[in-house]
């Protein structure tokens, strides 16, 4: 059971996030001393980052310290809006990646469904604010719920039904 | 209704130097002039919100500071802080954003700068906008009470300036360049002239006193 007050976010915007102007400062309300960030800024290889101005990062950069800001204060569970939204594919897999590596549930709202179909254990379609349609990731995408929604299918779920299995990644 | 933005500039000055000075008088009546002038050219609902938004400023840190110092020094306080957030208000609300624009590029400063400085003083409607968002995304780095009032102008302030700026640089790269001499040259009103009369008076006044 996750406490209301004990989830992390990032939101669409994740400039919104930052209150100090590098991004050592914004962990080390966190951390005891910088040497520990930049170990856990390493761990994520973006210790590049450090000394950069948070307002002048790149979305992608912006995301992922603002993913990590979110994990950072050690939350049961994180909740993640749009995580794609204005990333490059090198960003994108350094998001999924991150993603993945969270130990707490996560909660991932999102239109990209090819990340959604790389990254999901369970989905929940929503259609004007209701839930119609949730479940593990494979059955809903092979369930052809997503297509008699009028949204376009991933091309491995199009892909799997032509051969006849149930793909779920791309590459 | 408008005015001038050099009048509005030396409104402002004029302003703060009476209540450095201790000018209470003038540096009352000018704000209360300007209200008016902006009242006159209000909807009925904006008239409300500004009058709820003055009681906000005036009626709270009144009854807070007769407790700690007394109603006639709270008075004294309180009326300073309504000369202020009436000038201000009056003069951003009746400035015409287009042409400070062209004041302000005639004035050498340049086309991209000129038009951030009408947006930034868009400030306070795209911050209440963006309040909500930015107090969740907060929220969701754990930041709670206290601290969470504390960061709560960082991001809306950054965001409000450099929103500002991608506006202005989107305007210039869509050929106006020339937006200075497309904006309009200023007017001057007759309001302005009261304005600027007023100000010269009280100077006036202010120098007999002085002899």
């Amino acid at each position: 059971m996750v406490v209301p007050g004990k989830v992390g976010s990032s939101w669409q915007n994740p400039y919104y996030t930052f209150v100090k102007s590098t991004v050592v400062e914004e962990f080390l309300e966190y951390f005891s001393d910088i040497e520990d960030v930049e170990e856990f800024l390493d761990a994520y290889n973006i210790k590049n980052l450090s000394s950069k101005h948070t307002f002048k990062l790149s979305m992608g950069q912006a995301r992922l310290i603002s993913i990590l800001i979110a994990i950072s204060w050690n939350p049961e569970a994180l909740v993640v809006d749009e995580p794609t939204n204005g990333l490059g594919l090198r960003e994108k897999k350094m998001v999924e990646d991150l993603l993945r590596s969270v130990k707490v549930p996560v909660v991932i709202a999102s239109h990209d469904l090819d990340f959604v179909l790389k990254i999901a254990d369970y989905v929940y379609v929503m259609n004007e604010g209701r839930v119609v349609i949730g479940g593990p990731t494979v059955e809903v995408f092979y369930g052809n719920w997503i297509s008699s929604l009028g949204f376009p299918e991933p091309y491995a779920v199009i892909v799997g039904r032509k051969l006849g299995r149930r793909l779920r990644y791309i590459g | 209704m408008n005015i001038h933005p050099v009048v509005s500039f030396t409104v402002i000055v004029w302003v703060m130097v009476a209540l450095y000075i201790n000018f209470l008088v003038s540096a009352l009546a000018l704000p209360i002039i300007l209200t008016a002038y902006l009242i006159a050219s209000l909807p009925l609902e904006q008239i409300r919100r500004l009058a709820i938004m003055y009681l906000w400023v005036t009626i709270p840190p009144y009854i807070v500071l007769t407790l700690i110092y007394g109603p006639i020094e709270a008075v004294d306080i309180v009326l300073r802080l309504f000369i202020i957030a009436s000038t201000f208000t009056s003069v951003l609300r009746l400035i015409k954003p287009i042409e400070l624009t062209y004041t302000v590029t005639r004035l050498g400063i340049p086309t991209l700068a000129a038009l951030t400085i009408p947006m930034v003083m868009k400030l306070a409607d795209y911050m209440s906008y963006s309040v909500g968002e930015t107090l969740v995304a907060l929220k969701g780095r754990g930041l709670r009470g206290r601290k969470l009032l504390i960061n709560l102008p960082v991001p809306l302030i950054v965001h409000a300036v450099i929103s500002s700026a991608q506006l202005a640089e989107s305007l210039t790269q869509k050929q106006f360049k020339n937006v200075g001499v497309l904006a309009g040259k200023s007017v001057v009103r007759i309001s302005d002239i009261i304005i600027v009369a007023y100000v010269l008076v009280s100077i006036a006044v202010l120098l007999i006193q002085s002899l």
